[in-house]
This record gives structure tokens, sequence and C-alpha cells, in this order.
């Protein structure tokens, strides 16, 4: 049975959208899965034997479809529009 | 901070000035460098990239947003800023006449005119001014610090060449002021008791500070007439000019009645003969 692991997550409220980051060492974009209903924000990722998952309270409701999910370096973005 | 080599045609120009806080308590060990969205994107650094932090020696971390509270406008002079602003505001009271007198300096430098008539602020107001050209002195060296500071990044042209001016033409004006050849201040009073104190503090202080002031004018007495309150008033206040003539035994005096507006040059030459005519007790009428 392989560990699950959570990411550490910031959220930034800016003006024209939420930022949510994720650090998940060793994950890319391809490896992400980000599901949204209403103000809950489940990321789940996993590549190999690293499998990260988190739920995050988000300040407001958005949809799946204004959610754009980025990584840098291990670093995942999700961003939802208002 | 310095962004990633990414080419330098894509960084050049943008310097930042980050102030460094002490980092949250969750990102302790992280190795991550936070930084204001905007900073971010002013340096070409994406969220996740790496960057190096130079110090005694050289950290390499994850560029991260900063929270919302940790962030500044652009450059981090936030702090500065405020200060430069406050010092504005906690400008010495005379700073305004004293940048009138500086410009009078000006004038006086181009040697285009023969002789200046300043009319003064209340006795208050000028008391401060003439004792404290040290206080704006290091008002104005604060200033110089702070703007030498950020000289490159306030870009207010000509600025500082004003100021260094001002600082300039305050010191030849305290000189100008303490030479009896070159200035004199001359006192006008009101027949009251108060306005004779007030008086009294004026030409203390501007003992203190080596003016000359040959002249004492005691302004607004009320002339002698038919009625019974001019009457009253002019015996009430020739009381006061009394005290006046003992106080300032020294000084020359000349009462002023209340008249009707200098205007016209009949008028305004007969006020100028009583005005320059030798001392003696005057008295200037209609």
């Amino acid at each position: 049975m392989q560990e699950i692991r959570e990411p550490v997550v910031d959220v930034f409220e800016e003006e024209d959208h939420v930022l949510v980051v994720a650090e998940m060492p060793g994950i890319s974009v391809e490896d992400v899965q980000v599901t949204v209903e209403d103000d809950l924000l489940t990321i789940s990722a996993a590549r190999g034997d690293k499998k990260y998952r988190k739920e995050v309270l988000l300040p407001a409701s958005f949809t799946r479809e204004k959610t754009l999910v980025t990584s840098n370096n291990g670093v995942v973005e999700i961003k939802c529009l208002r | 901070m310095n962004p990633p080599d990414k080419g330098a045609e894509r960084t050049e120009g943008a310097v930042l000035k980050f102030k460094v806080t002490e980092a949250l308590s969750k990102d302790v060990g992280r190795a991550i460098a936070r930084m204001g969205p905007q900073d971010l994107e002013k340096l070409h650094v994406a969220v996740g990239d790496l960057v190096e932090v130079a110090g005694k020696r050289g950290t390499v971390c994850k560029a991260m947003p900063a929270h919302k509270e940790l962030r500044s406008q652009g450059f981090d002079l936030t702090f500065d800023r405020v200060v430069l602003e406050k010092m504005m505001d906690l400008a010495p009271p005379g700073l305004d006449e004293i940048m009138a007198l500086a410009r009078i300096m000006e004038f006086l430098a181009r040697d285009s005119f023969d002789l200046f008539v300043l009319d003064c602020a209340p006795t208050g107001h000028l008391i401060r001014l003439l004792e404290l050209p040290d206080l704006i002195n290091q008002w104005l060296k604060a200033f110089f610090n702070l703007f030498l500071k950020y000289e490159r990044i306030l870009k207010l042209p000509g600025f500082a060449d004003e100021l260094v001016g001002l600082s300039r033409n305050l010191k030849r004006l305290r000189e100008l002021l303490q030479d009896p050849a070159r200035s004199v201040l001359y006192a006008v009073s009101i027949p009251t008791r108060m306005a004779l104190e007030e008086t009294r503090d004026l030409l203390a202080a501007c003992d203190r500070m080596g003016m000359a002031v040959p002249l004492v004018f005691l302004n607004l007495m009320t002339p002698p007439g038919d009625c019974q309150l001019c009457s009253r008033l002019h015996e009430r206040e020739l009381v006061v000019a009394e005290s006046f003539r003992q106080i300032f035994q020294a000084k020359h005096q000349t009462l002023v009645y209340r008249q009707p507006e200098i205007a016209g040059l009949e008028r305004l030459e007969e006020f100028g003969r009583s005005l320059y005519e030798p001392a003696r007790q005057e008295l200037v009428t209609q």
C-alpha cells in the first residue's frame, strides 16, 4: 500500500481569480487531476510511487471549466477565474 | 534576489528592491522565496522557477507568490515613501516664508533691485522664522539623506538642486539679516497691552539674533475727536503708547493714526516722508 501525501497548499485571493498553489515535487501538469464542486477543490496527482491528494476550501464557488492548471518544477498552480 | 538566467534581454531594466522579512512559520525550511505577483512578472519569473538569493552565501529557492499583506506596490519603498511624505507634512512652520525669503535671495543675487520691503507674518510666526533656520536646516538635511538614498528611483528632476539652493540661500539670508548695514526690521504694533508684550518678545528675539530694529510703528491709533468714544479710546491708547515709549526708549517710535487708505501719489509721498524723516516723535495724519 502506497502512502498518499498531502501537499503544502497556499490560497491567494486576487481581484479576478483565486490562485491555489500546491507544492508537489516530482509531479508535472499531466499527472494532476482537479475537480471542482462549488467551493470544494480537490487536487490529486500521481507519478510512479508518488501520490498526492488534498481538498481545498475555496473562498467562493467555481466551475471546472473556469479553472486552469499549470505546473513548474513541481509547483502546481490552479487558477480559478471569477 | 536575482532572477534565473533567462537571457539578458528579458530581465534587462528590471531592478527591484525588496525588503526581506521573517518567514511564515509554515514556510520555514521549504526553500521558497515569496515575492508579489507583480514583482514576479516584472522579473519574468514564474511561480516555481528557481531563483538564487545572493547573500553571504548563495541560496537557491523556488519562487512563490507572496501573501497579500506582505506585498508592496512595486518598489518596496513603502516605508520610506511614507517617511518622505511625513517629512513634507512635518515641514517646520515657517518653511513657506523661508522659501519665499530664499526666493528673494535669488532676486538679490541678480542685483536688479535696490530695496526689498517684506511684509512679514505676525509676531509668533516671525520669531519662529527668525530663530529656527537651524531647525529648517536639520529638516533639509534629513530630507536630503532620504532623497539621496532613492535618487535613482524617485525621479524628481531638479528637486534636489532646488533643495541645495534653498539651503544655501538660507545661510546667506541669515548673514544678511544679521548685518545692520544691509537689513533692518521695522516692528509694527498696535496700542494694546497684548501687542506691547508681543512686541517685547519680538524685539528680544531680534536682539538674540543680532538683527537691527531701529524703528517701531504704533499703528491704528485713534485720533482725538468730538465723539466721546474716540476721546476715551485715544486717552487709553496714549497710556499704552507711553509704555511703548518707556520700554523701547532706544528705538525711534512713530505713531500712526487711523486714516483712510493711503492711495494716490500725494498721500503716498506724505507717508514716505513721515517714515524717512529724522528721528522725532511724529504724528502721521492725513
